[in-house]
């Protein structure tokens, strides 16, 4: 575990130093309170710290106040460690956003049991950051497919139509569907017919650009949001999703599968269409692209 | 001319310092050399900001004094820091000229009192 030391008595920084490496600490050491700042917003730097009090360019209760007024998500533990001893002192300097004050002279033993908490708060932080991101994965993802949850996709359809009606430029979406899905599901059961959305969406995902969107929209049907796309570009990414998923059998188990995709383009050309107009207008495309024999793509014929 | 050495335990408690290195001889005679080079520049320092009647700068070098030297010996050199701190708080650079004037000799003493120790070895 790093750790930062900063403390310009150089006698209690060679004994913390010498006393946390025994113990098995990454040592870093700053010399003044803006050398210790700009170690602790690092990328990667410690998370646990010992400030001085009275240090050189910034004092240490300050150093405390300008981190935790920082919106950084990391938490830093950050000990006080200082001969300022008195009862005003001790409040100041938590009040200021240390989490413990320590008084020198120092009780090495002390030091070491403190930290022992600081480590402890520092797990419970990461366990809980690592929570919430478990937490916002299951609230945006697709459990089956892990592509954007409806919910999510349509709320970056919401924001992509509002950033292109701000710049005047086109987007589109693509409705897809898979075929005859029904069949593949009442012929090869429930978890064969989860096998072909899983890989169908694999292949969608990878045919995409990095900064068009993919979503399951409802049972067997996917949402494509395209940022910043004219209908010819649209064209181009539904046909190669077309051929993707057609490209190869799927095989869910012993059983080969070839599974296709029809396809619904529609294009918004200076945010002239609301979102469920747009919708309406790749689904009504698609429909045409059902009626027209499936494994085929068709562009609605309304743009905004 | 004799000057009669102070016994160790006058100036600190040997079987606490030996704990806080925790009975590293090396640490302890790297401690004693960072002490002694620090509080030399530390005492001059005190001087100059008497000199010049700068209660920041005399505060600052009594602080910092003050938790090196309470590092080995809580009782005896920071006491004296302790009264000079208050003094240039107040701020009265007269009454810190006359303890800044002692203050080196117990930090002599602590240097050599620290040095026994280390020729003595753990107990």
């Amino acid at each position: 575990l790093k750790i930062l030391i900063a403390d310009d008595d150089p006698v209690s920084l060679h004994l913390m130093r010498s006393y946390l490496a025994k113990r098995g600490f990454e040592v870093h050491v700053a010399n003044d309170g803006e050398e210790a700042l700009a170690a602790l917003e690092a990328a990667d730097g410690p998370r646990l710290a010992l400030l001085d009090w009275m240090m050189p360019r910034l004092d240490g209760v300050a150093l405390c106040r300008k981190l935790r007024a920082s919106d950084d998500p990391v938490y830093r533990y950050l000990i006080l460690v200082t001969s300022m001893d008195r009862t005003e002192h001790v409040i100041e300097g938590l009040e200021a956003g240390a989490d413990d004050y320590i008084t020198k002279p120092l009780s090495l033993p002390q030091l070491g049991a403190r930290l022992h908490v600081g480590q402890r708060i520092l797990q419970l932080h990461g366990e809980l950051l690592a929570t919430q991101e478990t937490l916002r994965v299951q609230a945006t993802r697709d459990v089956l497919t892990g592509l954007w949850n409806r919910r999510a996709i349509m709320e970056m359809l919401e924001n992509e139509i509002e950033r292109a009606s701000r710049d005047g430029s086109p987007m589109a979406v693509i409705m897809g569907d898979l075929d005859w899905f029904k069949k593949i599901n009442d012929t090869h059961g429930h978890q064969g017919g989860d096998s072909v959305l899983r890989e169908a969406a694999l292949r969608i995902a990878n045919s995409v650009r990095g900064y068009d969107a993919v979503g399951r929209y409802g049972g067997e049907e996917i949402l494509i949001v395209l940022p910043r796309c004219d209908k010819a570009q649209a064209l181009i990414v539904a046909e190669r999703i077309r051929e993707c998923v057609a490209a190869g059998p799927i095989d869910p188990g012993a059983a080969d599968i070839t599974v296709t995709i029809s396809l619904g383009v529609a294009v918004c050309n200076s945010g002239g269409l609301a979102l469920l107009a747009l919708i309406k207008a790749a689904d009504d495309a698609l429909y045409l692209a059902k009626q027209n024999g499936r494994n085929r793509v068709e562009v609605a014929r309304t743009s905004g | 001319v004799d000057t009669v050495r102070v016994p160790i335990t006058d100036i600190l408690d040997p079987q606490q310092v030996w704990e806080i290195v925790e009975q590293d001889r090396d640490l302890l005679e790297k401690l004693i050399q960072i002490f002694r080079d620090d509080a030399a520049r530390l005492v001059s320092a005190m001087g100059n900001a008497i000199v010049a009647k700068d209660r920041e700068a005399l505060l600052r070098a009594t602080h910092s004094l003050k938790g090196s030297a309470g590092t080995f010996a809580p009782r005896i050199a920071v006491a004296t820091l302790v009264e000079l701190e208050a003094l240039a708080r107040a701020p009265d650079f007269e009454g810190a000229r006359v303890v800044h004037g002692r203050l080196g000799n117990e930090i002599d003493r602590l240097v050599d009192a620290l040095a026994d120790l280390l020729a003595a070895g753990v107990s």
